[in-house]
């Protein structure tokens, strides 16, 4: 379980927007292609296929968190002492 | 906010729409293009019968029977956007009990990849040629039509009719005899 926890699942923002931007680019620079191939030999399955391909890249390269995506954690403040329960627990064993 | 999960859905989601785009492309530059082409139709032996219809009310009635010639080239009319054509052989005609009647007599499925060259010589018809009556005999005016459906991936199922019909005649004496 421990393990399954280790694996880390979320992008910082900056990662999101960037995937997303990311398999928005690949997803319809594959359309196009596909389009234009498939009309240049009169077959749209293949156009079907450029386009399934690209699916397949865009879901490799945007949905696991690459590093790539988490290179700008947020700062977070760190827990200011007085604010919240656990902090005046530890309070009174002062 | 933007689990793997999400990520997938809109992945998917944006791949499916620029899929139904494309598709809708496909139909857009295909959905002008003139698909008539011109046919040469003949027919070789024709003759009409009297005999009981036993699959309606064992009535006699009037039974064509003929061959005929058909040579035409289709292959023009395979694009990305067509899968098959459903080729069918109708005659057309008046009676006097009614003012239009249609019998399909042949048909033919062509794949797309298939030999489109069509040149068929005393061929015989697939389907009966019945009267629901005595029209056939010695009528003078039955033309013979080809047309087709062009069944495609995306978008309308168009109807067309080919131009160069052929007319004939049917003889004015039944024949009694075996073929």
């Amino acid at each position: 379980m421990d393990f399954f926890k280790s694996i880390p699942f979320h992008m910082d923002f900056e990662g999101q927007h960037k995937a997303e931007r990311l398999s928005r680019i690949i997803i319809t620079l594959h359309g196009i292609v596909g389009l234009i191939w498939g009309y240049a030999i009169q077959q749209f399955s293949q156009t079907v296929y450029i386009l399934a391909s690209g699916f397949l890249l865009a879901s490799i390269l945007t949905i696991p968190p690459w590093p790539m995506y988490r290179k700008n954690a947020l700062n977070w403040q760190p827990a200011r002492e007085g604010d919240t329960a656990v902090t005046s627990k530890s309070k009174k064993k002062k | 906010m933007h689990s793997v999960l999400q990520r997938g859905n809109s992945i998917l989601a944006y791949a499916l729409s620029v899929l139904a785009f494309l598709t809708f492309c496909c139909f857009i530059s295909t959905v002008f293009l003139n698909y008539t082409t011109n046919t040469d139709i003949k027919t070789v032996k024709v003759l009409v019968k009297n005999v009981p219809d036993y699959s309606a009310s064992r009535e006699k009635n009037d039974l064509g029977f003929l061959t005929f010639d058909l040579k035409t080239d289709l292959t023009h009319l395979f694009n990305w956007n067509v899968k098959q054509l459903f080729l069918y052989l109708t005659a057309e005609y008046t009676t006097p009990s009614n003012e239009l009647n249609q019998v399909v007599l042949w048909d033919k499925i062509i794949l797309r990849g298939e030999n489109a060259v069509l040149d068929f010589k005393n061929m015989n018809t697939k389907y009966y040629f019945w009267d629901d009556g005595n029209g056939l005999k010695s009528n003078k005016n039955i033309t013979l039509t080809l047309s087709w459906n062009i069944i495609p991936n995306a978008g309308l199922l168009p109807n067309v009719f080919a131009t160069g019909s052929h007319s004939f005649k049917f003889p004015v004496e039944y024949t009694t005899s075996r073929m």
